[in-house]
């Protein structure tokens, strides 16, 4: 614990020294500029920048990388706020009650909860990392195929709380987004599934593309054919009500939700594999269930900002953990920036976490200080962005629709990418005009093939002996918690029903 | 003559698309098949129950009561004309990005929405196009030295 804390100091101190404290400012003010565009993700952002870091010393690298990281996180959230346009996937679960936030011209705070909520999550996840620095590799060897598949399911669970006496059109939606995530090769026989004999659909249907086309895009036709004025209703300032000061208190009010969406932010990070998506989703779920009186969660509840926001945020603190102790990369960015420590000699494992410890230090206190900064700026910025609520909606839909084309391509490089947001975008626009969710398909989507070989996996160990599911404890909590959120909106209906 | 609604419309895309990827999990091996074939039979079974119900009413009723508001579509005239439009905009789009290519097919693409669609004069349609082929070509391809597609046109 000593030497945990002396490297911690250190790092702090490296932070915080001049001209480093130079780095994370830089990488983080251009990431939120770049990363305004959707599909840039900070992965794409890292991996642009590493040929330009290569002569670098390690200290910089790490703090560049950390801002980078921290303030493409950010902007994703901001322009699903205000465009219903997510940035990068995990975003997806912020514009549920986001964007309708914007539509009633309360941008402002909802941009202000987001904001804090974003950077206490990180606050929370980076405390829960450096408590877990000495217990790294043994934390890490809790999570087998077993308790992915739970996870995977309490995810998917999640469709339940999102459904809204819609549960017929939601199960259909998430049938469908299962079935379009088996697109592309079986991960175990390698057979082409619904590939239509495409090369391109071999590596299956791109994320981003299908969120742009089924929230962006069909927001821009259904905006472009309703004559709505603007974004938030009408034209003029008088439309924006609401303050950064208000959704800041709101924050404070709801500190037991933020904790706990912090944690599952942090855990799910810790997950390699599992991502940030998931863990928005799943923070929206159990804010969602956990909401007294039922809320107006998917029109505009506070609750449905601050949840997502904080696990989103606080799962990049989670997400170091298998990458500096094992080096498996939990998600993209944790892979590029993998390949970025390997390319200055920085080899994660044991070597890292005792020799090298305060450069881990100097990692997490640079995410630590870029999560805040974007917060800083977002706050200072959320008058002048909360003006693109208002501006003509006949001005901004050509100028969306060209940024989603281009997030689309740039997301993965395929021209394909671009045929499948548009499509996804027609198909959007009919859901949300007939009254279909179109969240449900998304977490299916996202969440199908994990399940599935996940599910695999664990069917053979069970199948070989090796696996008790009585003896592994973190299963059994997981699975009682997926329990819990599928019985708890038929729980708290019947308890509704009951007086009247 | 028989009259569906374009809510059922959209339930019979979901019926047909998904009996399609049934159909094709059926010429899969026996591990690749289980998960597709399972999923799509419960979702069958799914759309079965949401057509009755819209059939009988229930649903179209039930939802009208919930989402009463925000929720009911709009079906004048002059809602599905715009509705053609903005679809014959949207099938434009790739096009002029595959012509094109990203930097130059999207900043004439926008120049003419804001010219034809939101009736913007040329000067306010050519300076907004000027400013998203800077981000484009500028920004992302000279300066973050990002690939972007570069259309039939071009090569």
């Amino acid at each position: 614990v000593e030497t945990t804390l002396h490297a911690a100091w250190e790092g702090l101190q490296l932070v915080f020294s001049w001209p480093n404290i130079l780095y994370p400012i830089a990488g983080t003010l251009l990431a939120m500029v770049v990363a305004f565009l959707p599909g840039l993700s900070g992965a794409t952002l890292m991996a642009l920048a590493i040929p330009f870091t290569l002569s670098w010393e390690p200290v910089p690298v790490m703090l560049t990388f950390g801002g980078l990281v921290g303030g493409a996180t950010f902007m994703g959230s901001m322009t699903a706020i205000l465009f219903n346009v997510p940035g990068s996937g995990p975003s997806a679960a912020t514009l549920l009650d986001g964007y309708p936030m914007a539509q009633q011209g309360r941008a402002r705070t909802a941009i202000g909860c987001a904001a804090l909520s974003s950077a206490l999550g990180s606050s929370i996840g980076i405390f829960i990392l450096i408590l877990l620095v000495p217990l790294m590799r043994e934390a890490i060897v809790w999570f087998g195929p077993a308790e992915m598949l739970i996870l995977t399911l309490w995810g998917l669970s999640t469709i339940a709380s999102i459904a809204k006496g819609r549960m017929v059109r939601a199960l259909i939606a998430a049938g469908v987004g299962l079935l379009l995530a088996f697109v592309g090769q079986d991960a175990r026989t390698g057979e082409a599934r619904f590939t239509a004999g495409l090369p391109a659909l071999q590596d299956g249907l791109g994320f981003i593309p299908v969120v742009l086309g089924l929230f962006s895009v069909a927001e821009m036709l259904h905006l472009g054919v309703s004559r709505r004025a603007t974004i938030a209703g009408r034209a003029g300032r008088g439309a924006l009500t609401g303050s950064v000061r208000e959704g800041a208190r709101a924050v404070f009010q709801h500190l037991g939700l933020l904790l706990r969406s912090s944690t599952i932010g942090t855990v799910v990070g810790i997950i390699p594999g599992v991502g940030g998506t998931m863990a928005s989703f799943m923070a929206y779920g159990h804010a969602v269930n956990s909401a007294r009186g039922g809320g107006t969660f998917g029109n505009g509840d506070i609750r449905g900002v601050i949840a997502p926001e904080a696990a989103h945020d606080a799962k990049d603190g989670g997400a170091l953990v298998p990458v500096l102790a094992f080096g498996i990369p939990g998600n993209e960015s944790t892979a590029v920036l993998m390949a970025a420590l390997l390319l200055h000699g920085l080899a994660p494992g044991r070597e890292l976490l005792t020799s090298g410890l305060t450069l881990v230090f100097v990692l997490i206190w640079s995410l630590f200080l870029s999560n805040w900064i974007t917060s800083i700026v977002g706050v200072l910025c959320a008058r002048p962005l909360s003006y693109l609520t208002i501006l003509r909606v006949q001005v901004l839909t050509p100028i969306i629709l060209t940024l989603v084309v281009v997030g689309a391509f740039i997301a993965d490089g395929r021209l394909v990418d671009v045929f499948v947001a548009l499509g996804f975008g027609a198909l959007g626009y009919y859901m949300k005009k007939h009254d279909w969710p179109r969240m449900p398909l998304i977490v299916a989507l996202l969440l199908g093939r994990a399940f599935e070989v996940n599910l695999h996996v664990t069917q053979r160990l069970y199948e070989l002996g090796r696996l008790d599911l009585f003896q592994r404890p973190i299963a059994m909590g997981l699975l009682l918690l997926t329990i819990a959120t599928i019985l708890m909106p038929l729980i708290r209906r019947q308890a509704r029903s009951v007086p009247s | 003559v028989i009259r569906v609604s374009e809510r059922t419309l959209l339930t019979l895309a979901f019926f047909l698309f998904v009996a399609a990827c049934g159909a094709a999990s059926l010429a899969l091996g026996e591990v690749a098949r289980l998960a597709p074939a399972s999923v799509a039979l419960v979702t069958l079974a799914l759309i079965g129950v949401e057509l009755f119900q819209a059939g009988r009413g229930r649903g179209g009723r039930r939802a009208s009561s919930r989402h009463a508001v925000r929720k009911e579509p709009d079906r004048s005239p002059v809602a599905g004309r715009d509705e053609l439009a903005m679809f014959a905009w949207l099938l434009l789009l790739p096009g002029f990005a595959m012509a094109g290519g990203l930097a130059f097919g999207l900043p004439v693409f926008l120049a003419l929405y804001l010219r034809f669609r939101s009736r913007l004069g040329w000067t306010s349609a050519l300076a907004a196009a000027a400013v998203l082929w800077f981000v484009l070509y500028g920004v992302l391809v000279l300066l973050l030295r990002v690939r972007l597609y570069e259309g039939l046109l071009r090569t």
